[in-house]
């Protein structure tokens, strides 16, 4: 019971880290500011629900798993933003030598 | 045994876990498997060892948890403002770890941690990175995450010199 409660909880914190990093795609002015609330928003709420499902593992096994998919999702969103980045800041610069 | 083996079997061994074990999922794991040990083979750096201390990895593992935690509140506590209040800004750091898979960790770990944003390696071993507010302590956050990174891969810890 506290610990369902606990899940709860920490799914609905991690729900609400992901609005944030849906917000701040809407809100922040250019595309290397968006990367950074994608990144970092969804690396924190994928966390908070990933540890909420923690409190509801079968075993051992599943827990290993939950935290696999994080660390996987870390890695994706990590090495994504990177590529958006370094493509972002060569147009960027082509554009400056053609001015 | 070649590492590309030690990869392989790391690879298949990850496959089976997130899939219980399930051995007819192979079907669609097994190309996966191969075309990420393909591109494991395409990259140019020189190789060398790799050492982890475990009380390092066991400090990183706090650090990295602490800093997601402030990384995430800062983006929450920044778009729910009415006005966002950012101060963007390229920044330019020298990288101590030498091309190879330390680099790209360090260099990850930055664009998951607050306010920092990993965008290319510039010119030599200077990497240029996007925060999102340089007001605040830049360069004092990448030497800690630096000296992490260092405890981590059991490497002497550098002497801070600025």
């Amino acid at each position: 019971m506290i610990l369902d409660a606990l899940s709860v909880l920490l799914l609905l914190l991690g729900l609400f880290f992901f609005v944030s990093g849906l917000l701040g795609l809407w809100r922040f002015p250019d595309t290397f500011a968006r990367l950074h609330a994608l990144t970092k928003a969804d690396n924190l709420g994928l966390g908070l629900v990933m540890t909420g499902l923690l409190f509801q593992v079968p075993d051992v096994l599943w827990a290993i798993k939950f935290i696999l998919v994080w660390l996987l999702a870390l890695v994706a969103s990590a090495v994504n933003a990177h590529l958006i980045a370094v493509f972002l800041h060569r147009q960027q610069e082509g554009h400056d030598e053609s001015a | 045994m070649p590492l590309i083996i030690i990869v392989f079997i790391l690879l298949l061994a990850l496959w089976l876990l997130l899939t219980s074990g399930d051995l007819g999922s192979l079907l669609v794991g097994l190309p996966f498997i191969m075309l990420a040990l393909w591109s494991y083979r395409l990259q140019r750096h020189a190789p060398y060892p790799l050492t982890f201390s475990f009380l390092g990895a066991l400090r990183f593992v706090g650090f990295f948890l602490r800093e997601s935690l402030r990384g995430g509140l800062d983006i929450a506590l920044r778009v729910w403002q009415p006005r966002v209040s950012l101060s963007v800004a390229f920044y330019e750091y020298r990288l101590i770890f030498p091309q190879g898979p330390i680099r790209s960790f360090f260099m990850y770990c930055i664009s998951l941690l607050p306010g920092t944003l990993s965008v290319c390696v510039s010119e030599k071993d200077t990497l240029r990175l996007h925060v999102l507010d340089d007001r605040g302590a830049v360069a004092e956050d990448l030497s800690r995450l630096e000296q992490r990174v260092c405890e981590l891969f059991a490497l002497p810890c550098y002497k801070r010199t600025l």
